[in-house]
Parts: structure tokens; sequence; C-alpha cells
């Protein structure tokens, strides 16, 4: 991807994107989808400002490795809270 | 050139993948924020919903669109040099710093803002009720995530002056701009961070 | 290429002697220099804490120290030992010194970022020794909230931003690698013909670079919460100092294997040439590293076992814990077929090898007692990890450091070192490192608890064979000292190849010129590739 159309496309794309994003969370009421348009703005950036595509295959491994140890942090970190059990603790023994 | 490489090219693909390894590193970075959010909303969903309601979702989202139009400037005035033109690279430059400003004089009012709303985690936080304390700890991500968010801001901001004073001096050519190159990947890097933490701190726990 | 060796010649040591040549320097040799003064430094500062740690140890009330400044002391043993020494120590001397030499190239990648890692280090670790100095510390390495954030009266903060500085030196260390293994490998190095240094230094980058922010980010949080008085892990909101730890050790367990990487790198390069025979299971070593790297990311929940994680949690850290000792067991077994049937000579280096062998197997395997659930409930918080750890850092660690030292000593400084005393320290580690350790895995499971000042008087015992060991390894780790000082002056010169060793830094002159090679080596045949047995005996 190279010139200027592609990049001007790419530009009016993210701020469509960016009202598609407001517009789902607060007229649809699905503030959840608001992280994934998040997302695909991302991806916009990389591939149209930061031209990816035109980056050697060790960019590529260098991204995605950082990608890849993100996604280690949110699994492997949030397995304990989803999973954990609350125990009640009793409160009114409690000594004076 | 400096003397281990073999060739001019050769030293700029070391740049450019040394700046991309760079990002890698700000991925996880930033990442440990977005953990931190998603751990602590699961634990205090009504917490994060009350302090999303109260964050400021029209300077917010005005933002947004000032960093996405900044780093089409920024990526447009590494197209002119690519054409040998560097005269636009310098008005791309200044376009590009004057919208970074922009976003930070809007995030100062927003922060004036919220301490004016009493938004400051604390004993004197205004969100009061059982879901105070979730709210309070959102208000602790917040600042942390926008300071640092700003901080990496400025440092694009110096980086960009830099790019145009070099340019202005005529460092940079059809034939070599990898400088230019290095810093457009942080300057948009930094503007994903903000893609990223945009829905986490406007929309995302509505 | 051969040189003779008594005639006096220029290398990057002699090219330029002002203080601002030194300083200011880009050479990767002379920044790694620095860095061994640096390193030095810290290694025996924290080593004169745990001496006091150690000589307090005697008595079961403590015979020197009030129980304030016991916590003081062992906290600064472990700041100054985990961040100023243990994570940088190899990688950013002998591997900042021998990368270049082992690639065929020039410099790093980024020699200017090289240098600024090097003040990076400095201003973080003269903050944190500062911080500890002038008022303490007495959370433990650790920093667990809610003590380091409420109730500690320490000088979190700015311990904290010492470390959150230095790891930026770790970060900068671990792009300049990545990139020049990538990027500067002389003509004809693929990556099997790669020395096994060179992929061990690698996986460690890959944990500096993508490890290191998650703790900045940590500490960014924990400093915030100590200021401020409120913050995530705070529990008067409901936060959770369980994500404290999470955060905590996703980069505190990787950083293990930063500090143990380069020491298997070490390992791979003098056993072979102390047994003049090539490395056996090249590419089963190589990707063990790798291996080692990727997985220990996953292991750190096993340090939250008895902290109420939740069983699924636990279950599933317990496993993948089992799994990165699969990887280290590997190159163990294939350093063991390396030294069968070779030409073993026991110079000083191959002593530091082979005590490191012993050592880490100890270490490793008692890793595996506490990687268990069962057996964790009983051993977690006791001397039993302790002993565990030292095991693989300063019985694994140090003696893998000694054996480089000696081994590229003859490189670095052009001059031979005394044999004789060298052997003899190597010894004396040796034997120092297991008295003072070894009872320390009796003490651990018979119940004695890790970082309290005092202990009941049954256990006096081990604990004074403890520390009697400890005399015995502080005599022994300050004789290299005066043998290696002797050495620069009055050590004999050394050839350009004085072990007989392949690689391509034995290739150039000892010392090295600044720019390496005078002309870049083009390299046509595989690493270690010193002749096979059936050969030799044929040739006899």
């Amino acid at each position: 991807m190279s010139g200027w159309p592609p990049l001007l496309v790419a530009w009016i794309g993210l701020l469509v994107l960016l009202a598609l994003e407001l517009g789902s969370a607060l007229l649809l009421h699905l503030p959840a989808t608001a992280s994934l348009f998040g997302m695909a703005q991302a991806a916009i950036v990389v591939i149209a400002f930061m031209r990816i595509r035109r980056g050697s295959p060790l960019m590529h491994i260098f991204g995605a490795a950082g990608l890849f140890w993100l996604i280690v942090l949110l699994a492997l970190g949030n397995l304990d809270p989803l999973t954990r059990t609350d125990l009640i603790v009793q409160t009114t023994g409690n000594p004076r | 050139m400096h003397f281990q490489y073999s060739s001019a090219e050769h030293q700029a693909e070391s740049a450019m993948s040394g700046m991309w390894l760079f990002l890698a590193q700000e991925i996880l970075f930033f990442g440990a924020l977005v953990f931190v959010w998603v751990y602590c909303c699961y634990q205090h969903p009504a917490g994060f919903r009350l302090a999303t309601q109260h964050a400021n979702l029209l300077i917010g989202s005005i933002n947004t669109a000032v960093l996405l139009t900044s780093s089409f400037t920024f990526t447009a005035g590494l197209l002119a040099i690519e054409r040998g033109e560097p005269r636009r690279l310098i008005q791309a430059c200044f376009a590009t710093i004057g919208l970074g400003v922009v976003f930070l004089l809007l995030k100062g009012v927003e922060w004036f803002k919220d301490v004016g709303d009493g938004l400051v985690p604390g004993a004197h936080f205004s969100l009061t009720g059982p879901d105070s304390g979730g709210a309070q700890i959102f208000y602790v991500f917040y600042y942390v995530a926008t300071v640092l968010h700003a901080l990496h801001m400025i440092i694009g901001i110096g980086l960009v002056l830099w790019i145009a004073w070099r340019a202005r001096r005529g460092d940079f050519s059809r034939a070599w701009s990898t400088p230019v190159e290095v810093v457009g990947l942080y300057w948009s890097f930094v503007d994903v961070v903000w893609l990223t933490l945009y829905p986490l701190i406007y929309l995302a726990a509505l | 290429m051969s040189v003779t060796v008594d005639t006096p010649r220029v290398s990057y040591l002699t090219e330029e002697n002002t203080i601002g040549s030194w300083l200011l320097t880009t050479d990767h040799k002379r920044i790694a220099l620095l860095y061994f003064a640096s390193i030095t430094g810290f290694f025996f500062l924290g080593g004169i804490a745990a001496a006091l740690m150690r000589i307090n140890l005697l008595t079961p009330t403590g015979a020197i120290v009030s129980h304030e400044m016991y916590n003081r002391l062992f906290t600064m043993h472990g700041v100054v030992m985990v961040w100023f020494f243990l994570v940088p120590a190899i990688p950013v001397t002998l591997g900042n010194f021998i990368v270049p030499l082992m690639l065929g190239a020039r410099d790093l990648a980024f020699p200017k970022l090289n240098l600024v890692s090097w003040y990076l280090f400095m201003t973080g670790g003269l903050f944190a020794t500062y911080s500890l100095f002038a008022g303490g510390l007495d959370t433990g390495w650790t920093f667990y909230t809610p003590l380091s954030t409420d109730y500690t009266k320490g000088h979190v903060v700015a311990v904290a931003i010492g470390i959150f500085i230095s790891g930026f030196s770790s970060i900068a260390t671990g792009v300049n690698f990545i990139v020049s293994i990538h990027r500067l490998r002389a003509p004809g190095m693929g990556w099997y013909r790669m020395p096994l240094m060179l992929w061990s230094l690698y996986a460690t980058s890959v944990i500096y670079v993508l490890a290191t922010p998650v703790l900045a980010m940590t500490l960014i949080l924990l400093g915030f919460e100590t200021v401020f008085h409120v913050g995530i892990f705070d529990q008067r909101l409901g936060g959770d100092p369980l994500l404290f730890q999470h955060l905590f050790w996703f980069y505190s367990h990787p950083a293990v294997y930063i500090m143990i990487l380069p020491g298997f790198g070490v390992m791979s390069e003098v056993l072979t040439t102390f047994s003049q025979k090539g490395i056996f299971g090249y590419k089963f070593i190589a990707w063990s590293s790798v291996a080692i790297a990727v997985i220990s990311f996953f292991v750190w929940g096993h340090h939250m076992f008895v902290a109420g994680t939740s069983v699924y949690s636990a279950i599933t850290f317990s496993l993948l814990s089992f799994m990165v000792s699969v990887p280290s067991a590997i190159k163990v077994f294939n350093w063991l077929g390396t030294l069968h049937k070779g030409y073993i000579k026991f110079d000083a280096p191959m002593l530091y090898a082979l005590g490191f062998l012993g050592l880490f197997t100890i270490g490793g395997l008692t890793g595996l007692f506490v990687a268990a659930l069962g057996a964790d409930v009983h051993l977690t918080q006791t001397y039993f990890v302790v002993a565990h750890f030292h095991y693989i850092m300063v019985g694994g660690m140090v003696s893998a450091f000694f054996a480089g030292l000696h081994y590229w000593w003859p490189k670095i400084t052009g001059r031979l070192y005394p044999e004789m005393w060298a052997r003899a320290a190597a010894f004396l580690i040796f034997f120092g490192f297991n008295l003072t350790f070894f009872p320390q895995f009796i003490l651990g499971y018979l119940g004695m608890p890790r970082r309290y000042a005092a202990y009941p008087p049954e256990f006096q015992v081990l604990n004074v064979l403890s520390s009697a060991g400890s005399t015995i390894l502080a005599v022994a780790y300050l004789m290299p000292v005066f043998y290696l000082g002797y050495s620069l002056r009055h050590g004999a010169r050394s050839p350009s190849n004085p072990w007989h060793a392949t690689g391509l830094e034995w290739k150039t002159q000892s010392p090295p010129r600044t720019e390496n090679f005078p002309i870049i080596p083009i390299v046509t045949e595989p690493p270690y590739n010193y002749p096979r047995p059936e050969d030799r005996t044929r040739a006899a």
C-alpha cells in the first residue's frame, strides 16, 4: 500500500469506525463491542500508517511476539480471578 | 554509517527492526495496564460502570479523532519525503505536533474537570455508595494510564520536532529517510495505545 | 590467522586511555569492562549483607544486629543481588564483550544504546543503593503489598525508582543483542552455526525485552499506591493484593531464567573446549534455550500456591512448572553426553563448569519438589526454598559466571591467570557453597521459616554449619579478586587461542583491536568443529 489514496481511505475508515464504536455503545447499548472496534482501528493503523506489510519478516516476528506474550499475560493472569472461590468470612464473632 | 554494517540499507533495516522490538516491549508495558483493567473490572463490574459513566466521553472522543488525524499527517509526511519533498515533510511534522499539542491541552482540560468533579481516589472521592471502592480503583487505572500515555505523547512530540529540524537541515532525501520512518512507527504506536485505552476508559464498562 | 605472542600490539585497551575515552566509549568491549567494575561492586555489597546475616544466625536469638536491621539486611541482599548482579551479570559483561566477537561483527547493532544502558544501570543502581543505606527497606526484595504500601517505613518508592531505571538498561541490552544476532552474523554463519552461547543470550534477551516492561508498570502502580495511599492493590477499596503478586511474578519468574540461561551458554562453550569435542545434541540445546524462554512465562503462579489463588489456577501453574524442567534436563543430559569420551582437561574454567553441573542439577531437582502442589504447602516460605534457589542462582549462575570469566579472561585482558590459584578457588567455592546451603535444605524440611532473625534452639547446629560454610565461600569469592588482579599486570601474555578452542572470538588477537577483526571472517564450518574421538585415535 503506497501513495495518498489508501492513506486517506484509512483515515476516513478510522473516523467511521470511531463513530460506529460510539454508536454501538451509546445507541445499541453494546458497550463490550467498543474494544472490538478499538482493535479494528489499531489493526488499520498498523497496516496503513505503520506499513507492516512492507516490513521485513523480522519486524513481523517482533510484533507478533509482543502480541503473543500479551495474550499469555491476559489469559494465564485472569485464570485465577475468573475461577476463584470466594469464601464468606464471618464477621460476627469479632472480639472487641 | 557505523562500521559494523555492510551498507546503509543494512543499517536502516536494523534500525527499523530495533524499533519494532522496542514496540513489542511497549505492548507488554501497556499490556500490563490492560491486564489490570480486565482483572479489576471482573471483580468490580458495578464500580467500573459507575466510574465510566462519569468519564468525559466528549473530550475523550474528540481526542481520539485528533490523534488518528495526527498519525495520518505524519504518515503523509513520510510519503512526501519518499517522493523527495522535504518541505512537505516539515509541514506534516508541524501539523502532527499541532495535533499532538491539541490532544495534550484537551487532556489537561479533562484532568482539570475530573479533579474539579472530585474524581480523585481517596478520602474525598465524590462517587460514594457501595460501588465507590471499585470506582476509585478505576480512577487509579485512569490516571496512571492517561499520564503514561501523555508522557509518551510528549516524547513523541520531541521526536517529531527533531525530525522537522533535521529535515530543515536537509538530512533526508528520497534515497534515505530511515529516522522519519522509525519515528513514524513510534508515533503511530502511541496512537494504537490510545485506541486500546479509549474503549476501556470511556465505553467498555458502561 | 595466527598472531605472534610477544610483539607489543595495539588493542582496544591501548587505543586511547583518557577518562573520557572510557566513559564515552561506544566500543562493546570497553562497555563490558565498565559493567565488570560495576557488577563486581554490587556483588560484594550484596555479599557483605549476606555475610552479616549468616553471622547473625549463629545464635538462636541473633548474634549481632537487631531484628529490624536483619530485615533490612535480607532486603538489601535480595534487591542488590537480584537486580544489580544476577539479572545483568553474564549478559552485560561477558555477553557484551563476546557477542560481536562470536558473531564475527565489529560491534553490537546499537553501540550508543549500549553505552546508554550502562548509564541507566549505574543511575538506577546508585539510586537504589543510596536509598538502601539512607533509610533502608525491610519488605524483602518482593515488595509484597500491603506491607510495602501501607506499613513499612522504608524507602519503597526510591528503591522502586532505582529498579525501574535499571530495568530499562536490561531492555536496551536485550534489544541490542536480539537485533545484533539477527542482523550482524558474519557471512556464512547460519543459525545452526552459531555458538550455543548466542542462542542462550538470545533467549535471555527475549525475556529481558518482554518481561521487564511488566515489572516497570508494576513498580509504577506500587509507587502510586505508596505515595498517595490509594491504589489498585488497596483492600480498603476492595482491591486485590494478589494482583500485585501476579504482576510481580510475571516478570520475576522469567527473571529467574534471565539469571540462569546465560550460564547455560557459558557451559556449552566451556565443556566443549575442555573436552576438545563437539557438542552433543546441538539443536536440542539450542532449542531448549528458546523453549525455556517461552515456557518461563507460563509458570509464575507457582509462587502463589498458598496465597489464595484459585485451585484451577494452581493446578495449571503446577503442571506448567513441571514442563519447564524438561528443557533444562535436556541440556544437562546433553552436556554429560558431550563429556563422554572427551579429552577432558581440568583447567579452572572446567572445574567451575563441573561444579555448575552438580549444583544446578540439585537446584533444578529440588525445584520439582516445590512445583508440586502438595509438597509446596509444607515447604513454601521455609529455608528449603532459600536453598533451592541459591543452588540455582549462586551454585549455578555464579559458578557459570566464574567459569566464563576465567575462560575468556585471556581474551579480555590478553593475560593468563595463575592456574593453581584459580583451581583452588574453584574447589573452595564448590565446598563452601555446599556447606552453606545443604544444611538449609534440611532446616527448611524441618520447618524453619525464611526471613526470621531468630529461630528455635534445636536448629542451631545446622545454622552454625551453614554460617561456617559461608565464611569459606566468602574467602573463595575474594580469591579471584586478588589473583585476577595480579594477572592484569604480571600474568603471562596470552596467545590468541590459549585453549585451542573453536569459535570466531579465538581467531582474532588477544586482546582484540577496537574493530575486532581486521577483515570480517567468513564462516565455513559448523561450531565446535573439534576432531572426532575416532579420528584422534586413528591419528595416534
